[in-house]
């Protein structure tokens, strides 16, 4: 799915006005308010996994930028209607990654991207 | 042969806003070198989760990365409270983080393991004074 195809589908707001390549494919996405466990999780996935990927998360803090950072994400879905701050908004154009937002709760965006055929880490890894 | 590399930086305690700031220069530097995009992920998801460790647990501390062709070496040095049992402290679970720390995302206990797992070794050397962790990451070339 392309940024935009999600933004859409989401109905979502974009956050980084500075940073947003709404043509960029997404193809893999991980949920989770945990970050250690995205860094554990993910470890060892394939580079596409993560410049093709989606972060979609309720933590809101700048510690989910920096982690997509690490990662090499390009893209959080921040969900819930959760709101970031200007500094967090920074660092994400800063470090070149695109923040939406929306209303769905994060079962709701798992499901909804699912169903437009964005795999988990474990549907390529057992596959 | 990319020149070697020491830099030191200064790790304040609970200082969140800034925490992966370290991480994010390191990792800028090894992708500078042509080395294996799995190997700069693996080094800096153990830097990473080091770096956050000073920020929730320790009075604040440093880091100091030595770079060369061969190994990436990043030590941690903090002040107190140490690490009471280490042994328990990398097993995943278990966690003496405060809510704030569990508010960013971290504290769950898995950051002591996460280190262990992403290491080619790791050395860790704890007292009440303080603690000293020695990730070395060993590098290859694309």
């Amino acid at each position: 799915m392309k940024v935009k195809e999600i933004a859409e589908l989401l109905n979502a707001t974009v956050f980084t006005t500075n940073c947003y390549n709404d043509e960029h494919e997404i193809k893999y996405a991980f949920s989770g308010d945990l970050m250690s466990d995205a860094l554990m999780v993910l470890r060892n996935a394939p580079s596409e996994f993560f410049f093709n990927g989606v972060l979609i998360t309720g933590n809101v803090t700048i510690q989910s930028v920096r982690t997509a950072e690490i990662l090499d994400f390009p893209l959080i879905i921040m969900t819930r209607d959760k709101i970031p701050t200007s500094q967090v908004i920074s660092q994400a154009e800063k470090s070149n990654i695109m923040l939406l937002g929306t209303r769905n709760v994060m079962f709701s965006v798992s499901g909804k991207l699912y169903q437009n055929n964005v795999l988990g880490y474990t549907d390529i890894v057992e596959s | 042969m990319s020149p070697k590399l020491k830099k030191d930086f200064v790790i304040s305690r609970r200082d969140f806003q800034n925490a992966g700031y370290v991480s994010s220069t390191i990792k800028k530097e090894l992708m500078k070198r042509n080395i294996d995009s799995r190997i700069v992920r693996r080094a800096i998801i153990a830097c990473f989760e080091a770096e956050i460790n000073v920020v929730i647990h320790s009075y604040g501390g440093m880091c100091r990365y030595q770079l060369d062709d061969e190994k990436l070496i990043m030590t941690f040095a903090d002040y107190g409270p140490g690490i009471e049992d280490i042994s328990m402290a990398k097993q995943k679970g278990y966690s003496t983080a405060s809510k704030d720390a569990i508010e960013h995302g971290f504290g769950a206990g898995m950051g002591l393991h996460n280190i262990e797992e992403a290491a080619d070794i790791l050395e860790i050397q704890s007292s009440p004074n303080g603690t000293m962790l020695q990730i070395t990451i060993l590098l290859r070339m694309k």
